[in-house]
């Protein structure tokens, strides 16, 4: 069964999940789209293990970018940059990265162990998984995303309406009608994500940093040593591990959530709980925060794959893209070899997860090279290659100079909102379809 | 000896800058070349992010292609697609939903809408259906057409009220209940939440006994028609057709009915439509 192909796509998924990992835009589905000639080439469990391997090792990459940089690689890591980069900035750094990569491959492995024990209840979970459930969980998400915002109640409200109002942005096909065009086809397909998150979180955030802690870009890098004493001491964190290695698994498997969702939901949480312990100091950052955010990543990504590999549903649209791979092909998309792949599946996950934890670490030193910059001109940077990050992703579809004036637009906002926490925007933005979707399901439901 | 400079040291950084210079140089030859190889080659835009029915209907057209295959092209929706189309100098087929034609609710046009310039042909068509899990036992056509029974239905806003309308026709006492994806009706089957769905694809697990067609397709038991002659849009069906660009010397159409893609399609559902009927019919038949 497994052969040098099966080498070949596992190592090429792990450069693959690094590069998603590391570059802001390019996500797993851009990835997996880049590989689909070779994998419509490859034997079936091998288009598996390279999914798996790859998106393990994404989350592990992404943090990383998120803490360093302030800039989130994709929405589940927005909580990531938020608190981890204050971290960065109170010269936290090294512990920030260990800390939250250790944790990750603990939630892992606790995503793992939990849909081993579930297994028998696994079906179950789906038989109350109604709408009414989706309305109190993302509902009770909003509220506690409002709640625990460092803004006054009534701007976090109207920044979480304003987010919605922009994810309206463009033609519905829902609604078969356009929401704010103004008749211009810029407009139509709607606000892309980047210039979304770049003007209303990143630079928001860059700024508000750059009057904040040090001025340097100082980085220790982080070592074996420093991995093993982290490993040692994690266990004090342990409460938060199991809290976010249990949503990041709800949330993974369950259809219309995704992993992006595990890990805002388990980030709401833990920082409720730590501002209720009076343990929350929102411009210092707070590690359990960004630990129960990157471990629900991962546990997550795992979890993600339960509905494909047990009723046969693809939740995510990579799944749906191999799963049409499979079927194309003639491949036998039944329920039975999905679940025969189940052990498969496990070990390339833990292995590649445990590469993942290493290979960041190594990776992450790269960057001492910024060592002794003037953090400002650090920032510029970022912001110029999130520019032409936007650029080039919209290119990919023929709309760069499109995404570029849509970031040119937002951009005041942007500016004027940055002594504002902004989260709740750019939650408003990223649920906006799913609140709608489901609370129209609740009128109709109930009325 | 490591020599150290403003803060850098040299050895070892020359070290992590040649393994970076490696990596970024590999990547940058791999961009060119990929893009340079598939120049003469036909792209395929995928406008749903949601995966299923719209995913494998443009993966049968990428399949056919073969050694053609250019690169499959990814944007947010339909309104993006267009814009693509518009702009792009490579040849590249979409399919394209019927409903991306019809007028928005406020009677301007669809952003969806396209230019007959870039109308290729039909392309394929299945019969709404109405379906329900095997296992419950409950959901039967009495049921459908007596009990307060709910029928989760495709939230789209051309087709959504046509299946209002049908199942007020049907049973008044009915609740239709609107969900943005098809998979979010298995998992709402599946929950109890609701008792049957309006689809044109029957997955594992679930019947169709009631069919929106003049005629009985698949397993289905009786037409709509012969159910409730009076009941609006009671035949009804789904299709997409090819728009392209830059498609002057291939027959898109030509190439993917011949393809072992289309003939093993999963969804057998999913006729060829409107074939045997002239370009500027068919293109009437879109515009009104």
């Amino acid at each position: 069964m497994f052969g040098l192909e099966t080498v070949i796509v596992f190592f090429a998924a792990i450069v693959c999940g690094t590069i998603s990992g590391i570059m802001p835009g390019v996500g797993g589905m851009a990835v997996m789209l880049m590989a689909y000639p070779f994998l419509i080439e490859m034997q079936p469990h091998n288009i598996l293990i390279f999914y798996v391997s790859m998106v393990s090792v994404d989350q592990f990459f992404g943090g990383i970018t998120a803490i360093v940089f302030g800039v989130p690689g994709s929405s589940s890591a927005v909580p990531s940059a938020m608190e981890g980069h204050k971290l960065f900035k109170q010269g936290r750094s090294s512990e920030s990265i260990m800390y939250s990569a250790i944790g990750s491959w603990l939630t892992s492995v606790f995503g793992v162990i939990l849909i081993l024990a579930m297994i028998p209840l696994l079906f179950m979970v789906y038989k109350v998984w109604n709408s009414t459930v989706q309305m109190m969980i993302f509902g009770l998400t909003s509220i506690a995303i409002i709640w625990i915002s460092k803004n006054k109640i009534i701007v976090s409200v109207a920044l979480f309406i304003f987010g919605n109002l922009l994810g309206k942005v463009g033609y519905d096909t829902y609604t078969n009608s356009s929401f704010m065009t103004f008749d211009s086809a810029l407009l139509y397909p709607g606000l892309p994500i980047m210039p979304v998150v770049t003007t209303m979180f990143v630079i928001p955030l860059l700024l508000n940093s750059l009057s904040r802690g040090a001025k340097i870009f100082e980085f220790p890098g982080v070592t074996m040593e420093g991995y093993i004493e982290s490993f040692r001491k994690i266990k004090r964190y342990s409460t938060t591990l199991i809290r976010a290695g249990f949503l990041g698994s709800i949330g993974g498997f369950v259809p219309g959530m995704s992993y992006g969702m595990s890990s805002i939901m388990a980030y709401t949480v833990e920082k409720w709980v730590q501002i209720r312990r009076g343990s929350y100091i929102p411009r210092k950052g707070n590690m359990p925060c960004l630990i129960a955010s990157e471990g629900a990543n991962n546990a997550g990504t795992f979890t993600q794959l339960v509905p494909l590999l047990f009723l046969g549903i693809p939740i995510t649209v990579s799944e749906a893209l191999i799963y049409n791979i499979l079927d194309t092909r003639g491949y036998p998309v039944t329920i039975e070899w999905f679940q025969s792949t189940f052990a498969m599946i496990i070990v390339f996950f833990l292995f590649s997860a445990t590469i993942g934890l290493f290979a960041a670490g190594r990776y992450v030193n790269f960057m001492k090279i910024l060592n002794n910059v003037e953090i400002k001109w650090v920032y510029l940077c970022v912001v110029l290659f999130l520019f032409g990050a936007i650029y080039y992703v919209g290119n990919q579809t023929l709309a760069g100079l499109e995404h570029i004036t849509i970031t040119a637009m937002l951009l005041p906002i942007g500016l004027l909102l940055s002594r504002c926490d902004t989260m709740p925007l750019i939650y408003g933005f990223i649920l906006h379809d799913k609140l709608f979707e489901v609370a129209v399901r609740m009128w109709i439901l109930y009325t | 000896m490591d020599i150290v400079y403003l803060g850098f040291n040299i050895k070892k950084e020359k070290k992590m800058k040649k393994k970076i210079s490696i990596i970024l140089a590999t990547l940058l030859m791999i961009l060119p070349v990929s893009s340079a190889l598939s120049a003469d080659k036909v792209d395929v835009i995928q406008y749903s992010r949601a995966g299923g029915l719209h995913d494998r209907m443009i993966t049968y057209v990428a399949d056919s292609l073969g050694d053609r295959f250019g690169e499959r092209i990814v944007v947010d929706n339909c309104a993006a697609a267009i814009q693509y189309l518009k702009k792009t100098s490579r040849p590249t087929v979409a399919a394209m939903a019927f409903e991306s034609m019809a007028k928005q609710n406020d009677g301007s046009k669809n952003a969806c809408a396209i230019d007959k310039k870039h109308f290729v042909q039909m392309y394929a068509a299945s019969p709404w259906s109405v379906c329900h899990r095997t296992d419950n036992p409950a959901a039967t056509i009495s049921a459908l057409r007596n009990d307060e029974v709910r029928v989760g239905v495709w939230q789209n806003g051309f087709y959504g009220p046509r299946f209002v309308a049908f199942m007020e026709a049907i049973n008044p006492k009915a609740k239709v209940i609107p969900y943005a994806k098809a998979k979010m009706y298995r998992a709402a089957l599946v929950a109890g939440e609701i008792d049957f769905s309006i689809s044109t694809v029957a997955k594992d697990g679930e019947i169709c006994p009631v069919v929106l067609n003049d005629k009985l397709v698949g397993d289905a038991q009786i037409t709509a028609s012969d159910l409730e002659p009076k009941a609006p849009h009671n035949v009804l069906g789904y299709s997409y057709f090819f728009a392209g660009a830059n498609l002057a010397n291939i027959d898109i159409a030509e190439i993917v009915f011949a393809s072992d893609a289309w003939k093993n399609r999963r969804d057998q559902r999913y006729g060829q439509f409107m074939t045997g009927v002239s370009k500027n019919k068919q293109w009437k038949s879109l515009i009104n």
